[in-house]
């Protein structure tokens, strides 16, 4: 007998261009996504697709989940956002961010996802208080570990000793495969060397990624850094984007270093940047993190989330998802018999 | 930001419709910056009301509007109450937005994301 494996999906994040551009409504994407079989598995952000999130009309909701029902998708995520910082006075003290997340927590129970991602500004003592609610509508916290954090970083210790201790099946991690890159995407150079960045930035910004990999530092200080040397070098108004691309999108972490959490590990975001005519992601070592995650026992989804599309304005983020889930199965098919479509 | 039709002339004056510079809605008090520029002339940010979910805001009110949400997908019309715009006329429009990100905080304050886009658009 051979152990479950993991289950493919997408993040509707992937569509963002298309959605913006209405060239798709949000249930239109649901549907394009089913019909181009890009599923089981299915991700939503609430405060991008849904009106009124997290208070939707009784009619948003019904419409989704009838959706949802005849295209056969699974809910598998439904992203929340951890807004301390939504009045412009002050941050919210740890009741209002309490009372803010329950009500996403308690949108997703309604709509039936598993899983809330929630993001690191929700503190362990937030996470806490919110476990209450969480186990009583059943919706797992899910908290995202990111590019450029990693299992090692500071506050994630403190929540993996909180989990050690509070021990519920409702607390767990979401990795990004952004977070454990071999390097910045070929397409973010291609991109920026077209807009007419030079060859020597490009390379400066390169080997700078390459110097982070061997050491611990604080992301908004690093992009920090980057965007002096990007504006040192002559990248005008392309500096803060090539920072935040290189530093906040890219992580160095080992792909094995994600064995450390697994049994912890509620949803998985696969993220990749470009998936070239050959078949291959040429920095996100896709093979290697479903090797980790099948090693470990995790049969949760892989939501693939194309993220390309913050540079790349060309290409067919549809067709980008179709290449990485092939690739996927191509990964998952070596563990065991044919995965599931 | 600026779609192509997004300029209007006004009996009075003229009206702007702006999208959100981010990929999710986001809480009016996100607006933290938003400086316009027509034909070279800024426009005093007093002078410009902020229209939305049916509602009219001056600039400096939306701070206080934590609770009521921009959505990703809706224009919100910025008017102005000078007669700087003619209807068919050419005209140079420099915006900036910057919108507080109100769950990526950079030490102790969010990240304000700022976009400027410069457009020659045709007034409606």
């Amino acid at each position: 007998m051979t152990a479950a494996l993991p289950k493919l999906g997408v993040t509707l994040y992937s569509f963002t261009p298309d959605f913006h551009a209405g060239r798709y409504t949000f249930e239109d994407l649901v549907v394009e996504a089913a019909q181009r079989g890009l599923g089981p598995g299915l991700e939503v952000i609430g405060f991008q697709s849904f009106r009124g999130f997290p208070h939707m009309s009784r009619e948003i909701e019904t419409r989704f989940l009838r959706l949802v029902d005849e295209h056969g998708w699974e809910l598998a995520c439904l992203d929340g956002n951890v807004d301390v910082a939504v009045r412009a006075d002050r941050l919210l003290d740890e009741d209002e961010l309490v009372e803010y997340m329950e009500a996403q927590l308690a949108a997703a129970a309604r709509l039936g996802f598993p899983v809330l991602r929630v993001q690191n500004q929700a503190t362990p003592a937030v996470i806490e208080r919110l476990l209450p609610a969480a186990e009583r509508l059943r919706v797992k916290l899910g908290m995202e570990i990111h590019a450029p954090e990693t299992v090692r970083s500071p506050w994630v210790l403190a929540l993996r000793e909180l989990y050690a201790q509070l021990d519920s099946p409702y607390l767990g991690f979401i990795p990004d495969f952004g977070a454990s890159t071999r390097g910045i995407s070929p397409s973010v150079f291609d991109t920026f060397r077209a807009k007419g960045v030079s060859e020597e930035l490009l390379q400066a910004i390169a080997q700078r990624w390459d110097e982070l990999g061997g050491r611990h530092f604080e992301a908004h200080e690093e992009i920090g850094n980057f965007i002096g040397l990007a504006h040192s070098m002559g990248a005008g108004d392309h500096a803060v984007n090539l920072a935040v691309f290189a530093v906040g999108i890219h992580g160095h972490q080992d792909p094995q270093a994600w064995a450390e959490i697994l049994p912890d590990v509620v949803h998985v975001h696969g993220k990749f940047f470009e998936v070239r005519d050959d078949g291959h992601e040429p920095v996100v070592p896709i093979e290697e993190l479903i090797d980790v995650l099948v090693a470990g026992g995790y049969d949760g989804y892989i939501a693939s989330e194309y993220e390309g599309w913050h540079w790349n304005t060309q290409a067919d983020a549809f067709e980008q998802v179709a290449r990485q889930q092939a690739l996927c199965r191509r990964a998952l098919e070596k563990h065991g018999s044919a995965v599931a479509r | 930001m600026l779609a192509d039709d997004a300029l209007r002339a006004t009996a009075d004056g003229f009206e702007l419709d702006v999208r959100l510079n981010w990929y999710r809605s986001l809480p009016l008090s996100s607006v933290k910056t938003l400086e316009l520029t027509v034909d070279g002339e800024a426009i005093p940010g007093d002078e410009i009301t902020f229209a939305v979910n049916g509602h009219v805001y001056s600039l400096g009110s939306l701070a206080e509007r934590w609770d009521e949400t921009w959505f990703v997908l809706d224009t919100a019309t910025l008017r102005v109450r000078r007669p700087l715009v003619r209807a068919g006329a050419r005209v140079a429009v420099h915006l900036k937005l910057g919108t507080r990100i109100p769950y990526i905080l950079l030490g102790p304050e969010p990240l304000e994301y700022v976009s400027e886009r410069g457009r020659e658009l045709t007034a409606c």
